[in-house]
């Protein structure tokens, strides 16, 4: 179910109870999986089958590989395991892609084979629990993680750890894993209120923020014929801010309510669009997956051991990143440009480095605004394949914004819904302006009470200029 | 545990007391605002300025031949002198508002608002006007702002329906819900279709104000509301478009042609003239319509005696004057009330010598 439904809310009330009457009793980890259970399988009862598969398998794989005597053996659990976890996640995720790219690449050379597709439905959060999955295995092989979780109940919580579970973060074996083996800490009240606090600001960027730009960003990608250049720009950058009003609002939700019943996961988002270059954009945006990719497929390849080995480890693992986003070739595309980017940053950084200028004091921080506002500009055009349903769009858009209509017209329907987008996305640009130079600590130390009316105001912003047409979170389709 | 509940209690209870204070100010606050809906819920001696310039744009000329006009505020003096039809209830009724009602409603969905600017009208009809064309408003939703407004205002004299409203789904509320915090009757009707929108708007009040209407009003308090013609010119991507476009059918829930029936039924009954006009389509849009032509004989052949239809659909042919498939801009507004002013002009209160010149032929009065 959505953190944004109503049923979610009557979840979350029986799961609270059932929290505060089980939490220091051995029942309390079947009552959490039983919990985690219900809520995935919510969308779709079928999805819950194919879950607890993965799940025994990599539990069993798990134990081969940390009691096997010899290397052999190990590796072969191991490709056991990564085999059936991408083997389950190309069947749902991109049979069909491929299936269509290859029947498209065959009639070019005039091969006709028919159609090979199947009507096949994505599990929801399948990327995610995937990760999880194949980073437990890895980690137990290379002896990150030295004991194996011997008990299947524990096991399959961690996996189904509703939270986190459809969209993140992708939180590791090694983090989480000990969370789940010794129940619920007891933790101080203030870092449970900062948990309801997160809770609350995660809903403000998903409500209040994404929602709201997501009606302005659907009517121009749904038409893009119907709008000129200068629509299309504030488009694209409502898709900035929904996307990040999305993702990070999510992220915060699951963070959050972790938090408040006594576990900790990783930061998600750290205010990405104040980066000031594509490699901080990608240590700030979502962090748990540009982290497993580091460590689980660019490292392991040679990182950037070597100028050609930072290229090409780059360059597949932002092609790897872009289709795990989604089985389409706008992904790949999203995935190859912020490759690029990444490598026309290299080719900067050496040439800054080699230049006599060095910028200081206000000419430095003035730099920083210029590179923050690049980056942003940068980040919102590769958002264009990322958000269009096909590169056919792609092109339609671009040649709109090149055709070069920024005219103003009267009458716009959505100037209302872009009042709102633009209430809420000062509201935020401010938090996390404020938060970026390092006013969260100080607030932190402010009296509850206080903090609980900043909660309050933001619910009364979010009650009159909020969404509430419940759009689905945009990663559950990832 | 405890002490996060308490937090969340305190929350909450500061979150619903704020939430009643602040919505009933607002609700104070927006009914000074110049919006067109807020006119119906106005108190009445706020009503009593005169809207007669309302929507002028400044700086814009009038089209040639209106400078001769007579000041429409000195006719509307001169004609509330002259007695109501016999029929009409309103008229003399010891609720009517000391202002009165408008002398023209005009009523139906985005092709009404964004076709009928209130300062064309009262150059054509010489009488105050007020538009309430709410954009995606299904004629049942017209029907609820027309009893609402003759209910508090009494009928006006003559009543302009944009009928497009027929075909739009009855179950959309467009822009409607903000209008419950005002009316009991809107408020029930928002309860009958949609259940869980009306519960969350009486758990938190503020939430009947989170819509696009309330960021109009607020618009409305900082800068008199303008006409609300659209300026523009339909994209080429969009006629290629509409040009590859399957072709659709027109079609009208019955809940639609009720309220067109009850807004007809009731305006006639109070002495209110009703004139049915349809606005211009463009015409490529027309021509994927199956059944336009049809549609509009059956439209026309369910109306009662005594209305006036004003067919304007094919009044403006050239794309340059259209902005989208189903609105004509501002040039367009211009040319349709130009060729409706033999129709539309004799519906009005003007003084004969001011039509004179004019050839009152091409309407049909059933």
């Amino acid at each position: 179910m959505s953190f944004t439904s109503l049923n979610f809310l009557l979840f979350i009330t029986v799961f609270s109870a059932g929290f505060m009457a089980l939490a220091r009793t051995r029942a309390f980890t079947p009552f959490l999986l039983v919990a985690s259970y219900i809520f995935y399988g919510y969308w779709d009862y079928r999805f819950c089958g194919l879950l607890a598969l993965s799940t025994f398998i990599d539990f069993y794989c798990g134990l081969k590989i940390a009691d096997s005597p010899n290397r052999s053996t190990k590796k072969m659990y191991l490709f056991i395991s990564l085999g059936a976890n991408l083997g389950m996640l190309f069947f749902f995720k991109y049979y069909n892609f491929f299936a269509d790219s290859a029947e498209i690449a065959l009639a070019s050379l005039g091969v006709e084979i028919g159609r090979r597709t199947l009507d096949i439905l994505l599990p929801v959060g399948i990327s995610f629990y995937t990760f999880q999955n194949l980073s437990y295995g890895i980690d137990l092989y290379t002896g990150e993680v030295k004991e194996p979780e011997r008990s299947l109940m524990r096991y399959a919580t961690f996996v189904a750890f509703f939270p986190q579970l459809v969209a993140g973060p992708i939180v590791r074996a090694r983090d989480l894993l000990p969370q789940i083996q010794q129940r619920p800490r007891e933790i101080p009240f203030e870092e449970r209120f900062a948990g309801l606090e997160k809770v609350i600001w995660g809903y403000f960027l998903k409500i209040g923020l994404a929602d709201n730009a997501a009606v302005v960003v659907d009517a121009r990608f749904h038409q893009p014929e119907f709008f000129n250049a200068l629509q299309h720009v504030i488009g694209l950058v409502c898709f900035s801010l929904q996307i990040y009003g999305d993702f990070a609002g999510y992220s915060l939700i699951a963070i959050g309510l972790a938090q408040i019943f006594g576990y900790t996961m990783c930061e998600n988002f750290a205010r990405p669009y104040f980066a000031t270059g594509m490699r901080d954009f990608w240590r700030r945006w979502h962090i748990s997956l540009s982290t497993w990719f580091r460590d689980y497929l660019y490292v392991p390849m040679g990182g950037s051991r070597t100028r050609w080995l930072r290229i090409r480890n780059v360059v597949i693992t932002m092609l790897i990143s872009g289709l795990w986003h989604g089985a389409n070739w706008t992904f790949v595309l999203w995935g190859a440009m912020h490759g690029g980017l990444m490598l026309v940053e290299d080719g900067a950084r050496r040439l800054a480095a080699a230049s006599p200028v060095r910028l200081s004091g206000p000419m430095l921080a003035a730099g920083r605004l210029v590179m923050i506002g690049l980056v942003f500009m940068v980040v919102t055009l590769t958002w264009l394949p990322f958000r269009a349903d096909n590169l056919q769009t792609v092109w339609t858009i671009l040649g709109i914004i090149g055709h070069g209509d920024f005219g103003l017209q009267q009458g716009n329907q959505q100037a209302s819904t872009l009042i709102r987008v633009a209430v809420a996305g000062l509201i935020v640009l401010l938090v996390d302006m404020m938060v970026e130079r390092g006013a969260g600590r100080r607030y932190a130390g402010t009296n509850v009470v206080a903090r609980s009316m900043a909660c309050s105001a933001l619910i009364l912003v979010m009650l009159l200029f909020g969404s509430f047409a419940n759009h689905a979170f945009i990663y559950f389709q990832f | 545990m405890y002490r996060l509940l308490a937090c969340i209690a305190l929350i909450l209870a500061t979150v619903t007391a704020m939430d009643r204070v602040l919505a009933s100010a607002l609700g104070d606050l927006l009914l000074r605002s110049s919006d067109r809906f807020m006119t119906v819920y106005r108190p009445f001696e706020a009503e009593a300025q005169p809207a007669i310039n309302q929507g002028v744009k400044p700086g814009v000329k009038p089209p040639a031949g209106q400078e001769e006009q007579p000041n429409a505020l000195l006719v509307k003096a001169a004609l509330t002198t002259q007695p109501r039809p016999a029929n009409g209830p309103a008229t003399g009724s010891a609720a009517k508002p000391a202002s009165g009602p408008a002398d023209v409603l005009v009523l139906g969905n985005s092709r009404a608002d964004n076709h009928f600017p209130v300062s064309a009208l009262q150059d054509m009809t010489c009488g105050r006007a007020l538009n309430l064309g709410m954009g995606g408003a299904p004629t049942v939703l017209s029907a609820l702002l027309w009893d609402d407004y003759v209910e508090r205002h009494g009928a006006p004299r003559l009543l302009v329906l944009e009928p497009t409203g027929l075909v739009d789904n009855p179950h959309d509320l467009a822009d409607l819900p903000l209008l419950a915090y005002y009316s009991q009757r809107i408020d029930a009707f928002v309860r009958q279709e949609n259940q869980e929108l009306w519960m969350a708007n009486h758990a938190f009040n503020l939430m009947t104000f989170n819509n696009n209407q309330t960021m109009r009003l607020i618009a409305g308090l900082v800068k008199p509301a303008a006409d609300r013609t659209l300026v523009g010119a339909i994209p080429d991507p969009m006629k290629a478009q509409l040009a590859a476009a399957p072709e659709e059918t027109m079609t009208a829930d019955a809940a639609n042609w009720q309220a067109l029936d009850h807004i007809i039924t009731n305006a006639q009954a109070q002495g209110t003239r009703v004139a049915v006009v349809i606005t211009p389509y463009f015409p490529t849009y027309a021509g994927k319509l199956k059944n336009f032509d049809a549609f509009f004989a059956d439209l026309k052949g369910r109306l009662p005696a005594g209305v006036t239809v004003i067919d304007a659909r094919r009044a403006v042919d050239k794309d340059e004057l259209f902005m989208d498939a189903l609105h004509v801009n501002e040039d367009g507004v211009r040319a349709m009330f130009a060729a409706m002013e033999p129709d539309l002009r004799p519906l009005g209160s003007c003084p004969v010598d001011a039509m004179a010149s004019l050839s009152g032929t091409g309407n049909t009065t059933h």
